[in-house]
């Protein structure tokens, strides 16, 4: 392109203004409907429980601001407990899915056991299943009824029964977030470059000092980004739970269900601002601070 | 990441499981499991658990769940409950959950109730006991002026849905049994000009407060709750053909067969201390005590009231009562 070309160009872009202020135009009203869209569906509910957290009396109509309904909820250990066996069970599921989902994902992806891609479709079949069926089948097969019991009275004459216990919730947890890490250690499995530990071990590396230095740090975004939906999505889960859990290990979805069915929709809401607080900094701290310098597959 | 960091991040991974799983199984064994009714919420929360708490250090966990749900969670417990008493509104479940073998008799310690406020006599006690109680109200909008008589009801209704809740079993009692045929007319027509059914006593106050319907029936001791948080809802005694009634919702205890935690029957008879009865009428609780000195909860209607029909009932013939429940539910 000549000067005398770029010149002619620039001055009808100058003459032009009228398509310049019909894209600033259209620009503003689609950012004015995105952004009206957004807040009616996704801001707006979220914005009205805040503001209901803060209200004396939602039913009254004529509330006024107050803390009262944040200082029951972090005074009380019937209100506050629920919040920190969330945060608890969804530590233990975040533990298990390192060890389990690696092991399936590592099975279909790079071992390629017999049946790998069947396996693999059905690690993401609780996607699919509305969480309230997982409740209810686990709820079937490990209650005093199912083939658990059964099992169990074949084995030692008495029927066991893990319903309303610690591991029954904690399964059901396991299973909604396994697609999560099978998903997230699947991606970076298919990319890992299986020469460079070879070209270690070949330098005399051991097995262990190569899968630290080496696999390990390839497999570091999976591993982060896993845990960190594995993380969220167990402290969110409700509809296994709500079949599953034991009154005395109710977790803090359940408590905000159970308090607004009560008709607390302010402390209902107070906990929830809790939950999603606490909920994204666990998000942001882990994906900051786990992937400084790596990327999320 | 460099073998140092991954040690670090196992390390904290491995005590941070082990803290959660000690907390978690310390949680499951200490605690006396109370499975009971949103109902009941306040005066359990804000009186009776802190002073068993303060009296015995032991931690009580309610469960609020609808009543049918509760039965049905006893049921799957397969003789492993996680429940040792509940607390109900109604005696029916309480009744039929002892027929089937999973509550115990037992006799509270120390005092003696009306024949009224307990099970008939089994071996071994009773079945259960009544420790407050509440009238059935007639619960409606206050722009209607006044409380609409149930015989010529022709406004929206909220029959509390009768499978799921307490409420509804005594709304179900209250129209099978306050008039025969002409109370079972009024029944059927309610049920005609219901738009919704709520699942628990509390629901069905805000139903009222949030116009979701204009009339039900409720119980007076939640709707002053709401009253006195500036819900505006009304009541009075409900009125049919003209005639007021008394049905008594008697709030009732039962001993869970095979509970878990063995201070369980403590909690029962804690129920019945003087610092427990001679509260349960104060705000913001509103309901009315078993043993006497009895008083009227403040705003709630002076009893005896003049004129008005007591509705007891013999809940030995709970199969009765339960026979009759689904042709109250909407589509049922």
């Amino acid at each position: 392109m000549s000067l005398e070309d770029d010149r002619d160009i620039r001055r009808e872009g100058i003459g032009l203004r009228w398509p310049f202020r019909r894209t600033t135009l259209e620009k503003t009203l689609w950012t004015v409907i995105v952004w009206f869209v957004f807040g009616l569906f996704v801001l707006g509910p979220l914005a009205t429980v805040f503001a209901f957290s803060f209200t004396s009396s939602v039913l009254s109509g004529t509330g006024t601001f107050t803390l009262r309904w944040y200082g029951q909820l972090f005074s009380q250990p019937g209100l506050y407990g629920p919040l920190i066996r969330s945060f608890e069970i969804a530590v233990i599921v975040v533990v298990f899915q390192l060890m389990f989902g690696t092991l399936i994902a590592y099975s279909t992806v790079r071992a390629k056991v017999f049946g790998a891609k069947t396996l693999d479709t059905l690690s993401n079949i609780t996607i699919a299943v509305p969480s309230v069926v997982v409740g209810l089948s686990l709820l079937s097969f490990y209650g005093p009824f199912g083939p658990f019991g059964a099992i169990t009275q074949f084995l030692f004459g008495n029927p066991l029964s893990l319903t309303w216990t610690l591991w029954i919730l904690v399964f059901a947890h396991m299973i909604e977030t396994f697609p999560y890490m099978v998903r997230s250690m699947a991606a970076v499995l298919v990319k890992l470059d299986t020469h460079l530990e070879s070209a270690a071990r070949s330098l005399g590396a051991s097995r262990l000092h190569a899968f630290l230095t080496i696999t390990l740090p390839q497999l570091k975004p999976g591993l982060v980004a896993g845990s960190v939906l594995v993380l969220s999505r167990s402290i969110a889960e409700f509809g296994a739970t709500i079949i599953v859990v034991s009154a005395v290990l109710k977790t803090a979805p359940i408590a905000i269900f159970t308090q607004a069915e009560a008709g607390s929709l302010e402390l209902a809401s107070a906990y929830s601002v809790v939950l999603m607080v606490v909920s994204f900094v666990a998000y942001l701290l882990m994906s900051r601070w786990l992937l400084r310098g790596a990327t999320i597959a | 990441m460099r073998g140092r960091t991954f040690s670090i991040v196992a390390l904290v991974l491995s005590v941070s499981v082990a803290v959660s799983l000690t907390d978690l199984y310390k949680v499951q064994q200490g605690n006396l499991v109370v499975y009971t009714t949103p109902a009941l919420q306040s005066l359990l929360e804000s009186l009776v658990v802190p002073a068993f708490r303060s009296a015995t250090g032991i931690d009580v966990t309610l469960v609020y769940v609808s009543a049918g749900e509760q039965y049905n969670r006893l049921r799957m417990s397969g003789g492993h409950p996680e429940a040792d008493v509940f607390l109900h509104a109604s005696p029916l479940f309480l009744e039929k959950g002892y027929a089937a073998g999973y509550f115990l008799p037992f006799q509270i310690a120390n005092v003696s109730v009306p024949p009224d406020f307990a099970s008939r006599n089994v071996t071994g006690g009773h079945a259960w006991y009544a420790f407050a109680w509440s009238p059935l109200a007639e619960v409606y909008d206050p722009a209607l002026g006044a409380p609409p008589d149930l015989a010529f009801i022709n406004m929206t209704f909220g029959f509390p849905h009768p499978l799921l809740s307490n409420n509804g079993i005594y709304a179900v009692l209250f129209f099978d049994n306050a008039l025969g045929n002409l109370s079972k007319t009024a029944g059927a027509r309610a049920l005609a000009h219901t738009v919704v059914q709520p699942a628990n006593a509390r629901a069905n106050i805000l139903g009222i407060a949030d116009h979701t319907f204009e009339v039900t029936l409720g119980y007076e001791g939640v709707t002053l709750f709401y009253q006195h948080q500036g819900a505006g809802v009304a009541f009075d005694l409900p009125l049919l053909d003209g005639q007021r009634f008394v049905p008594p919702v008697i709030f009732s205890a039962a001993l869970v067969k095979g509970h878990p935690n063995p201070r369980a029957l403590d909690f029962i008879n804690f129920l019945f201390r003087p610092e427990i009865q001679s509260n349960v009428n104060m705000s913001p609780f509103y309901f009315r005590s078993v043993l006497p000195p009895y008083s009227d909860p403040i705003g709630g209607t002076p009893l005896p009231a003049p004129g008005a029909v007591t509705l007891n009932y013999d809940w030995s013939q709970w199969a009765t009562l339960e026979s009759a429940l689904p042709k109250y539910v909407i589509g049922g």
